[in-house]
């Protein structure tokens, strides 16, 4: 296998853990919540082995990499591994938007147990600091 | 012996009260499968020792959760936003062939290759018939093209009427719940099992707010406007006409459609989920960018007519040959110009035109000049909305492409979601939330560690991106 080809095998691999993670999420069970993050640790875990085999083809004393080739074939290996980013950027979108619902669900029924609620920095995060955060309020 | 007949008549209480609880689990597991039933609970309260003690029976407790109820509510007309758009948008798309190997796009190809091949043999009358037919067979498509979103615009008025009208029965049924509140005591988990079906029902088709009043009544809105308050429903209706607020520009185009209230305003603009919200959105949004309404010409009736202008603005500047004295040219095409709207939907090539009578020599005497100009258009930019004519058309059938892609990602999410929200539901149904915050922490430490994770994943695929050179670097 080329470093071409596994650049691409990665992605593939990234992405269809990331789907699987969509595809087996369940707001409502712990379980399968632990069970989602797994996926995406492995995904986690092939981006980063992607991430090692673009930094070799970048360093062109490294030899024959992905994109070290004015050639057709180094294009098209670009070309398909941008696409295959953008839709695993994709999948993560969609799971990202199962987990933003169910995340607001919980802060809703929190505010109703009168509980402190996590508050949430203008990027999304939970702030560490949850008494001082509880004034925030819903987000999202 | 007041001692024993106070044991003997609560020993008489308690095989009531536990009789009572029975008959509410025997109640629950008939009801186990019953869309909309809330789990009930038999309440026991404390007889005061002074009168002998003892326990009897309390009123009925619901575990429905209208926050949970509310969630899952808003999830569905989520979903009946995006179902609607993704078929409608489906439809849509299906009349444009992406590949380009028919349809407008190949017609449109085929017209260029034959003005190519006149301009070769600007006298030759098979070149010249050829320039015709395609020409023909273009402007049929295109009109054929008009002719079929025109008719799923119909049709979409038609979806839109039934689903006021399923609206409105769905409205009638939730007034009557109101009705039969009056006088009742007790709640009748039967008849709210019903309402939360009906209100479900009533999600997926438009998107309400449902407010519980005092006395256990329910009041919906629709956006801002009551659909029922109390014992008063207030139907909303359709209207179907080219708006005349502002003045219309195109008078003659296909009409929009709105929503208006039982005081006959229109409040289409708070009509923004469920079906109606999608249907509203395919036919007043997607469907009018291409056909057109009071207000724009549609980018279908604008490449046809940019297309019918700018062939015809050549032919006519030339003549028939460079004999002095020859005929001017006269117009390939023609149109309904009377109205914007009308372009694509009446371009035809002109009855009177022969091959003898296309004009291939320009305004300076070149033999060949007009019919070189024309074969140029295959590739010349700028000419309608930046664009070539392929490539304008193109972005009008990506664009349908791209609305129905969208449209069709969304609802299988949205699937998702609503899964999601019913689960949760039965989750917290029966459960008494303030007793669960613990709980409910767990759960929000979980998707936050989910989230961070999503994100790592995001940023790194984002460095990844910026990794790889740009196209044609390599």
């Amino acid at each position: 296998m080329n470093s071409g080809e596994n650049a691409l095998q990665r992605i593939t691999e990234a992405r269809d853990r990331v789907e699987r993670a969509t595809k087996d999420w369940s707001g409502g069970d712990l379980f399968r919540i632990a069970e989602c993050r797994a996926m995406l640790v492995e995904s986690l875990l092939e981006l980063r082995e992607l991430e090692q085999v673009l930094r070799q083809s970048v360093d062109a004393s490294l030899g024959a990499g992905v994109f070290d080739s004015a050639s057709a074939a180094a294009a098209i290996s670009a070309v398909k591994i941008r696409a295959g980013l953008n839709a695993l950027r994709s999948e993560t979108a969609r799971l990202e938007r199962l987990v933003d619902s169910a995340s607001a669900f919980i802060r809703g029924a929190l505010l109703l147990t009168g509980a402190p609620t996590p508050g949430y920095t203008a990027g999304g995060r939970m702030q560490s600091n949850m008494a001082s955060a509880s004034s925030s309020g819903l987000q999202g | 012996m007041a001692s024993l007949l106070s044991s003997l008549a609560n020993a008489g209480n308690a095989l009531e009260v536990v009789q009572r609880a029975l008959e509410v689990v025997q109640n629950n597991v008939t009801n186990s499968s019953t869309p909309g039933y809330a789990t009930q609970q038999a309440s026991f309260v404390a007889e005061p020792l002074d009168i002998g003690g003892g326990v009897t029976t309390g009123p009925l407790i619901d575990t429905r959760d209208q926050f949970a109820d509310s969630e899952v509510q808003r999830q569905l007309q989520a979903l009946g936003l995006y179902t609607a758009q993704a078929q409608s948008t489906g439809t849509i798309q299906s009349f444009f062939n992406v590949t380009g190997t028919s349809g407008v796009a190949a017609d449109l190809n085929n017209l260029f290759t034959s003005f190519s091949a006149w301009s070769t043999t600007p006298d030759d009358a098979t070149a010249q018939q050829t320039v015709i037919s395609n020409a023909s067979t273009l402007a049929q498509d295109i009109q054929g093209l008009s002719n079929s979103l025109t008719q799923t615009g119909q049709q979409l008025d038609q979806r839109i009427g039934s689903t006021v009208n399923q609206i409105n029965t769905l409205a009638t049924q939730v007034q009557q719940y109101n009705e039969s509140l009056a006088g009742q005591t007790q709640p009748d988990p039967g008849a709210q099992a019903n309402l939360e079906n009906t209100l479900e029902s009533l999600s997926q088709l438009v998107n309400i707010t449902t407010l519980h009043q005092n006395g256990g009544t329910i009041t919906v809105l629709v956006g801002g406007s009551p659909l029922v308050m109390g014992d008063q429903q207030y139907s909303i209706s359709e209207q179907t006409a080219v708006k005349t607020s502002p003045a219309p520009v195109n008078p003659a185009s296909p009409p929009t459609d709105q929503i208006l209230d039982s005081q006959g305003n229109d409040i289409t603009s708070e009509v923004t989920g469920g079906q109606l919200g999608g249907l509203l959105d395919s036919k007043n949004n997607v469907l009018a960018s291409m056909i057109g309404d009071g207000q724009q010409a549609g980018t279908l009736n604008q490449f046809a007519q940019g297309l019918a202008d700018t062939v015809n603005g050549i032919l006519e500047s030339g003549t028939v040959s460079t004999a002095p004295g020859a005929a001017a040219g006269i117009p390939l095409f023609t149109y309904n110009n009377s109205d914007a709207t009308l372009a694509a939907g009446t371009l035809a090539v002109n009855p009177a035109i022969t091959p003898g009578a296309l004009a291939p020599v320009d305004a300076s005497g070149n033999s060949n000049g007009n019919a070189n100009q024309l074969a140029a258009l295959a590739t010349a930019q700028g000419q309608i909305g930046g664009e070539s004519f392929s490539g304008f058309f193109g972005s009008i059938a990506a664009g349908a492409g791209q609305a129905n892609q969208t449209a069709t990602t969304n609802q299988t999410t949205q699937q998702s979601a609503v899964s999601q929200a019913q689960s949760l539901q039965q989750q917290v149904s029966g459960v008494s939330l303030d007793g669960q915050a613990t709980t409910l922490l767990q759960y929000q430490h979980a998707y936050q560690a989910v989230t961070e994770l999503i994100t790592t994943i995001n940023n790194l695929a984002g460095s990844l991106m910026n990794m790889i050179p740009p196209a044609g670097s390599t």
